[in-house]
């Protein structure tokens, strides 16, 4: 009789184990520098209206069509950084590792590095909830995240309004976005499915592949300075008129994209679409701009 | 009888964290079970009409870009060479040289994979109607002259009984030479294509299809050509508009 | 099961609860009201009409705005949750009732700095209340106001210069006048050790700017008011991941930093280049609200109900333009 409370206690010990145990099968190393292989998506960015394959709603167009790039000469928008889905969309590798409790042993976060414009993403993993609706929203968002079998499921909120593409197509700061990772071998794909009911159609899809690399990278960029480029602050916003924008016809006159295909039609993304378009029409001879990109650099 | 309550609660629990491992041991030490068929072995159900959704390098998918524009493609000096002999004013003899295996997955149009038996997952294209199959089997390939959509063998990659996650593994050997880009971008014979198939929730209801592609050719490409492309699942069949290969647009 | 055993299943169970639960620093729940910790001696009260400041300190409390009545109760029992020191002061960044409707009930529940010292001390600082600060055109919009306010929700320290300040709980804290922002009465609050900004209906993430300009308020104020945030400001640099920088407590919203600011101000700015242009090619309201101005900002900002719709920030925006060509 003296003994049963300690076998009832170490049965209770025993499901407790069971309960808070990570499943043995359930995750697999992210940890690593990725680099980038940089085959893809690199021509978002070259041209000022080249909206192809963002959704575009009518408010997010309009915006865009405002949007005029000298902005960046802005004393108070130079450090402004980019928002933390660029990861999938820029010429960078990125660093990965993990910050785990000292005790138990658990992941608590994971963290993707940071780069000289772009804030570190980090993903929690222990559970804690998204701020409040009145909390400050950060460039990097705050993440929250979960495994599903081998792949790293992570849900963001809390970004603040900024760009899904540089050349102007806005996100507001009610944007969300997850994220999922997929490791096969060396090679990660990250997919990032970013909604904003503010100035996207539907959900943008997007996403890169990384290769494992031995180098290690930096998990933090450079630092900000800014300095005056010809506009003091508070001076004046540049923007375009809307309907007065002078790039609305670049993509056209370079590489044959219809205009609609230009200005982010939602319809454009389908495959439909080409019904709508003339075969070959205005399809250029011989590329004069932004034709081959350099390799990578080494330590990226 | 409360020690043997105590005695039996710990019992099952003993029992619930060794079933797994007593289960994984019979295809080790115990009597061999045969392998399962990849369609019911099969993790994720990739089976379905799925649909292009071009938010990425529109302008080299949906239109073909101008001769020269070889951005993101680590083409060795050879096959920098033979793209630059491509001409933009010419006919294209064949239209097909577009859809190969290394590139498919990158044309717009929409996919549809159905079990053509249980050790076989078969995708076809409606754009340039071609025919991929993805056989599950340790065998080497059939040998045979070489093909558009080459030979492919396939497997799952599980994360494990129970999570319901997972992916599909392809690797395509035997294809003929075409183009990475129909700007003239060439792959050989020699390429070898690697693909993962993954799927996720959409958002809006639905699931994404994520295909990540990677070529190696080492006649054209320095190291290899990685590119990953979505599709959002259909409910049906009923846009399914299948069209030959064309160097139209 | 014996009693040893249920006892430790239950315990098990409310372990892993616990451990599935996330407690954020500093939040607390007061009836519908938020209460965010900004600092570690600086709070903001949100869901009570417009955003209450508040600092704490061993001096005792300085609130900024005191919400709308109807809220009062529940801002003061927000407050003597986080401290049971006395509030000292109430600041008023404009007399609009969702900002001032609970000053009376803050300010009686409060104690004065100035208590026991009556003799030599000019009436207006007499008294057991905590003192009510505010620029002159709040207390003459308040004394007009209809309702009338009662007497105790007054102001009963007023200023019409620039900057108004004092040094309490450790720090410095400015109250700078904004002329002819949103109304003709506005105040900025700076903490300076804080590094927080309390910055009244000058900026607001919930709508477009609302420019009262029957009391005042215009479109170049309101801009300049922005700009003024954006100076005092400083964001996370040179180390821009670090996520630091000043904090900026809007009238209505969520908390913002520098550049949140710059993003509010660079629309307001834009829309009103928009309607400037269009009045400069001698355009009439109307045909300035066809011309549709804020288009690009409406699904953000905008609505077409409420107190305060897009097409009434147009007519703002034109009419204090208008007033300022004549």
């Amino acid at each position: 009789m003296g003994t049963e409370p300690v076998h009832g206690r170490l049965v209770v010990l025993l499901l407790f184990a069971l309960l808070t145990a990570s499943p043995a099968f359930a995750q697999i190393d992210l940890a690593g520098s990725w680099g980038a292989t940089n085959n893809e998506d690199l021509a978002g960015d070259s041209v000022p209206v080249d909206y192809t394959g963002v959704p575009l709603n009518p408010e997010g167009r309009i915006r865009a069509l405002s949007y005029n790039e000298s902005q960046y000469s802005m004393i108070e928008r130079q450090c402004q950084g980019l928002p933390t889905f660029y990861f999938v969309q820029g010429p960078f590798g990125i660093k990965i590792w993990s910050d785990t409790e000292p005790v138990k042993g658990t992941t608590i976060a994971y963290t993707v590095g940071a780069w000289e414009n772009r804030a570190p993403f980090v993903i929690w993993m222990d559970g804690r909830p998204h701020p409040s609706k009145y909390a400050e929203h950060t460039r990097g968002g705050f993440t929250t995240g979960h495994w599903e079998g081998n792949t790293l499921v992570a849900y963001t909120t809390h970004m603040k309004a900024g760009f899904i593409r540089k050349v102007g197509p806005p996100i507001s700061d009610e944007t969300t976005m997850t994220t999922r990772f997929y490791r096969h071998g060396d090679v990660l794909t990250v997919l990032a499915i970013v909604e904003d009911p503010i100035y996207l159609a539907e959900p943008q899809i997007m996403t890169r592949s990384f290769q494992l690399q031995t180098a290690d990278l930096s998990p933090v960029g450079p630092p900000c300075v800014s300095a005056y480029q010809g506009r003091m602050p508070g001076e004046s916003v540049p923007h375009f008129i809307p309907e007065q924008n002078p790039f609305v016809d670049e993509m056209t006159t370079r590489y044959g994209v219809p205009r609609d295909a230009a200005l982010g039609m939602p319809e454009t993304l389908y495959p439909e679409y080409r019904k709508k378009m003339k075969p070959g029409a205005a399809r250029p001879g011989v590329c004069t701009i932004n034709c081959v990109a350099a390799p990578p650099p080494a330590n990226r | 009888m409360m020690r043997r309550k105590t005695r039996l609660a710990a019992c099952i629990v003993l029992a619930w964290c060794v079933a797994p491992a007593a289960a994984d041991a019979q295809g080790r030490g115990g009597a061999a079970a045969p392998p399962a068929a990849a369609k019911a072995s099969a993790p994720v159900d990739l089976t379905g009409y799925w649909v292009a959704f071009i938010s990425e390098e529109w302008r080299y998918r949906m239109v073909t870009p101008p001769k020269g524009d070889y951005r993101g493609i680590p083409l060795t000096p050879e096959g920098t060479r033979v793209a630059n002999t491509w001409d933009p004013a010419a006919a294209e003899p064949e239209p097909c040289k577009a859809y190969g295996a290394p590139a498919i997955m990158r044309i717009p149009g929409r996919v549809h994979i159905v079990w053509q038996d249980d050790n076989t997952l078969r995708l076809d294209t409606d754009a340039g109607t071609q025919t991929r199959a993805f056989r599950f089997s340790s065998a080497a390939a059939p040998a045979g002259p070489a093909t558009w959509q080459g030979s492919s063998t396939a497997r799952w990659e599980s994360a494990g009984r129970g999570t319901g996650a997972g992916s599909l593994t392809v690797v395509t050997t035997n294809v003929r030479a075409g183009y990475l880009r129909r700007n003239g971008v060439p792959y050989s014979e020699n390429a070898t294509v690697t693909e993962y198939f993954d799927v996720a929730p959409h958002p809006a209801g639905g699931q994404v299809l994520i295909v990540t592609t990677v070529v190696d050719d080492p006649r054209y490409l320095q190291r290899p050509y990685i590119v990953s492309s979505h599709f959002k699942k259909e409910g049906d069949g009923s846009k399914w508009e299948p069209s030959p290969c064309t160097a139209a647009w | 099961m014996t009693r040893g055993i249920r006892h430790g299943v239950a315990m098990a169970a409310g372990a892993l609860l616990a451990a599935t639960a996330w407690s954020a620093g500093g939040e607390a729940q007061s009836q519908a009201l938020e209460v965010l910790q900004v600092r570690p001696n600086f709070y903001m009260i949100a869901g009570a009409g417009g955003n209450v400041g508040v600092q704490v300190g061993d001096d005792g409390v300085v609130v900024v705005d005191s919400g709308s009545a109807a809220n009062a109760d529940a801002v003061l029992a927000a407050i003597k949750k986080i401290t049971t020191a006395p509030i000292r002061y109430v600041i008023d960044t404009n007399a609009d009732a969702d900002h001032v409707g609970g000053n009376e009930k803050l300010s009686q529940a409060g104690e004065t700095l100035f208590t026991g010292r009556t003799i030599g001390l000019p009436s207006e600082f007499a008294g057991t209340a905590a003192s009510v600060l505010s620029t002159e055109n709040v207390l003459t919009r308040m004394s007009a106001a209809q309702p009338a306010y009662t007497a105790a929700a007054l102001p009963t320290e007023t200023f019409f210069y620039p900057r108004k300040y004092m040094f309490l709980n450790g720090e410095g804290i400015e109250v700078l006048h904004q002329p002819a922002a949103h109304t003709d009465g506005d105040a900025i609050v700076f903490f300076r050790r804080s590094d927080v900004i309390v910055a009244g209906d000058v900026l607001d993430t919930t709508r477009f700017p609302v420019i009262d300009v029957a009391r005042g308020g215009t479109i170049d104020g309101e801009i300049a008011a922005l700009n003024r945030l954006v100076d005092i400001a400083i964001p996370s640099v040179p180390i821009v991941s670090r996520e630091v920088g000043t904090s900026i407590v809007p009238g209505h919203g969520r908390i913002c930093d520098q550049l949140d600011v710059v993003e509010y101000r660079d629309m307001v700015t834009i829309i009103r280049d928009r309607v400037r242009d269009l009045i400069k090619a001698g355009r009439t309201l109307e045909q300035v609200k066809a011309t549709d101005p804020a288009r690009g900002y409406k699904a953000r900002y905008g609505s077409t109900s409420g107190p305060w719709t897009t097409d009434q920030f147009v007519e703002a925006v034109y009419r204090s333009l208008a007033a300022a060509k004549s």
